[in-house]
């Protein structure tokens, strides 16, 4: 690109409306990455807890899933090699809707084992959609809104239908594989 | 009467590169190679021109070992930029 000062107007404003759009590509891409990597781990603890829960028939595992918050951003820090994409408003939204997820559900699981007895994947399936979705809304990407809309909806459905035990762990396998494979479509998209 | 163009931002690669940080909080050298498809020679003297009128701060730092350079609009900068859309609407609107 060069210094040309010789610019129409018209020409101006091309240069920005392009420039502009392909930086919100730049960041729903960097949004991509992130949802197959959150995706992948999600699904890796849920099918280890369920695996473990059924061949020992012990609930206990579930306190894997305390685990998967700091080996998320340990795997975030070594996928991305400590390379931060661009920054704006949206992706700072995403990022703390996560996060709040991120304190939501552990803090609402331990309630529920230590004091408050309440059918868990049901709340967590919920908020995890809502937090897709809501994700979705900030990015204006359909995909993504759908999908969170299936998995909060659909799973916490299923979450009732469901008889209580280690089957409703492969929920999170579900919403797992639902997260990857937005991510997926949004970096084919690109 | 048409509003006058601001002749730090009447230049393609300047321009790109504002609009860049105007969409952004902020934005590593690398990046705004990649969004602007300029040499790091010429985008690093515009990104000059553009600090030394107050428009832009660039913060040299490191990001574990490897170095990195980060572009912020400032306030400055953000204000010159809308005036400029405004100047350019002034222009295709007559």
């Amino acid at each position: 690109m060069e210094t040309n000062n010789e610019m129409t107007p018209q020409r101006s404003l091309e240069l920005i409306n392009e420039t502009l759009e392909a930086n919100r590509k730049a960041i729903i891409a960097g949004s991509g990455k992130f949802l197959i990597m959150w995706g992948c781990l999600l699904l890796v603890f849920s099918l280890a807890v369920w695996g473990l829960w059924h061949l020992t028939g012990s609930p206990v595992w579930n306190l894997l899933w305390f685990a998967m918050w700091p080996v998320g951003m340990l795997v975030s820090r070594i996928v991305g090699k400590g390379e931060r994409g661009p920054q704006n408003y949206v992706s700072t939204l995403i990022g703390k809707v996560w996060a709040a997820f991120g304190i939501f559900s552990p803090v609402t699981a331990a309630l529920a084992i230590i004091a408050f007895p309440m059918n868990i994947s049901l709340v967590i399936i919920l908020l995890f959609g809502f937090a897709e979705t809501v994700s979705g809304i900030a990015l204006k990407n359909w995909p993504i809104i759908i999908a969170g809309a299936i998995v909060g909806i659909g799973g916490a459905c299923a979450a009732v239908a469901l008889a209580p035990g280690a089957e409703q762990i492969l929920l999170f396998t579900g919403a797992a594989l639902v997260l990857a494979l937005t991510g997926v479509a949004i970096q084919v998209r690109k | 009467m048409f509003d006058k163009l601001d002749p730090l931002l009447h230049s393609e690669l300047r321009l790109a590169v504002m609009s860049v940080l105007v969409g952004t909080d902020e934005a590593d050298f690398v990046y705004l190679r990649q969004q602007t498809g300029a040499t790091a020679g010429n985008l690093s003297v515009q990104l000059d021109k553009l600090a030394a009128a107050g428009y832009i701060t660039v913060e040299k730092g490191f990001q574990g070992k490897k170095p990195r350079t980060t572009c912020r609009a400032t306030d400055t900068g953000r204000n010159a930029f809308a005036a400029y859309v405004e100047a350019l609407r002034s222009y295709i609107g007559q």
